[in-house]
């Protein structure tokens, strides 16, 4: 027989992780016990109540919070994967010409010499005249027709001051085509740091995340 | 059969590489001297300080337009406001050290390593009064923008924009 006023024995029943047996006795007992009724009762009041402020909790936070915390985990698995990528790529092209050149040595070591000796030769004799050279690239038909074009430029009407100056600033802030900087060492003073990368229209740009050692976390992107 | 094969396959390698240097030596012949021999042995960089903000109304003022599309990658979304502090500037040549002290407190000492091909390589190191904040050595195209960031201010967060050009 369990008795009900056993409150050990109430909250088992509750959480339903009494036996078969034992758990009939206590329905029959909890029959004849009206106080143990009502606090049953109570214990179920209580879990709606604590089950219903989670649910509100968790919906108060909103869908984008969730998304930029599954962008951040796509993005860093991503960045491991082409890391991972462009290590062995390079590892494997290295490799590659190594192993297509191997058979090979004494013979391109020969041809090399007598090409590096046909290059001396060459340069020396430009290296003796190098008032030729400007000449030489003068008259080339390519560089002197793309030399050429600014020269109607001065002609025409010329800009203002001022809007030249703007140009000059806008091409000066255009980020390179390949911005990323490639971070060969690290070593950050606080107990964390991380390495991110940013893709925008204007190219990739690195950032060096800091936290500092008593800083506290207060955002879902600290992951 | 077999033996003409193995024959071909040994004189391949040879005709090809035999026939790859010689126009290799002719196009190092063919650039500009001057340019082919061309070394960086200098550096000139711009350190910006940028204040991080939780409010505000999420515009970036236009002395921040060179890292507008960066302040608005969600990295950033936590912020609200930028404001551009202060920005210095340094003449790095090749193997020296400088350093920047910014109004924040923050030192930032630059050192140009040298360069590859159209990338410059520095050793960069933050540090708080005496407390070394990040040190790090990288590679980076010239005029491309390294940040280093999230440090503490009493208005938000600071981050450093580091641009230099060889």
């Amino acid at each position: 027989m369990t008795p009900v006023s056993d409150n050990e024995n109430l909250q088992a029943y509750f959480d339903g992780e009494l036996g078969a047996e034992e758990r009939a006795a206590f329905e029959a007992a909890l029959a004849g016990d009206p106080e143990a009724r009502l606090n049953l009762e109570e214990l179920a009041l209580l879990r709606e109540a604590i089950v219903g402020s989670l649910e509100a909790e968790a919906a108060a936070v909103p869908e984008a919070r969730f998304e930029q915390i599954w962008d951040e985990v796509d993005r860093t698995l991503d960045r491991d994967a082409r890391l991972q990528q462009a290590a062995d790529v390079n590892v494997s092209i290295w490799s590659r010409m190594a192993a297509f050149f191997r058979p090979v040595w004494a013979p391109t070591l020969g041809v090399a010499a007598a090409a590096a000796a046909i290059a001396l030769y060459v340069g020396g004799g430009d290296s003796q005249s190098p008032e030729n050279t400007p000449t030489q690239v003068a008259s080339k038909d390519g560089p002197p027709a793309e030399e050429a074009a600014p020269a109607p430029k001065e002609t025409a009407p010329a800009p203002a001051p001022a809007d030249e100056g703007l140009i000059a600033a806008k091409v000066d802030d255009a980020l390179p085509a390949n911005s990323e900087a490639e971070i060969q060492r690290i070593e950050f003073g606080g107990k964390t740091g991380r390495i991110d990368r940013i893709e925008s229209k204007q190219g990739i740009t690195t950032v060096i995340w800091i936290s500092e050692d008593d800083e506290t976390t207060d955002s879902e992107r600290s992951l | 059969m077999k033996h003409r094969t193995t024959i071909y396959s040994r004189l391949l390698a040879p005709i090809f590489v035999s026939s790859l240097v010689p126009l290799g030596a002719v196009a190092m012949i063919t650039l500009d001297p001057v340019e082919a021999r061309a070394e960086i042995t200098s550096a000139t960089c711009e350190v910006h300080a940028v204040l991080a903000m939780k409010s505000g109304d999420g515009t970036i003022p236009a002395d921040l337009d060179f890292l507008a599309a960066q302040l608005r990658d969600d990295q950033f979304a936590a912020f609200k406001s930028f404001r551009l502090l202060e920005t210095k500037s340094l003449k790095l040549k090749l193997g020296e050290t400088e350093g920047a002290t910014m109004k924040t407190g923050h030192n930032l000492k630059l050192r140009l390593l040298g360069a590859e091909a159209s990338k410059l390589q520095f050793h960069a190191v933050l540090a708080s009064g005496e407390k070394v904040l990040v040190d790090t050595d990288y590679k980076i195209e010239s005029n491309g923008i390294l940040l280093i960031g999230g440090v503490r201010h009493p208005d938000g967060k600071v981050f450093f924009a580091i641009r230099c050009r060889g």
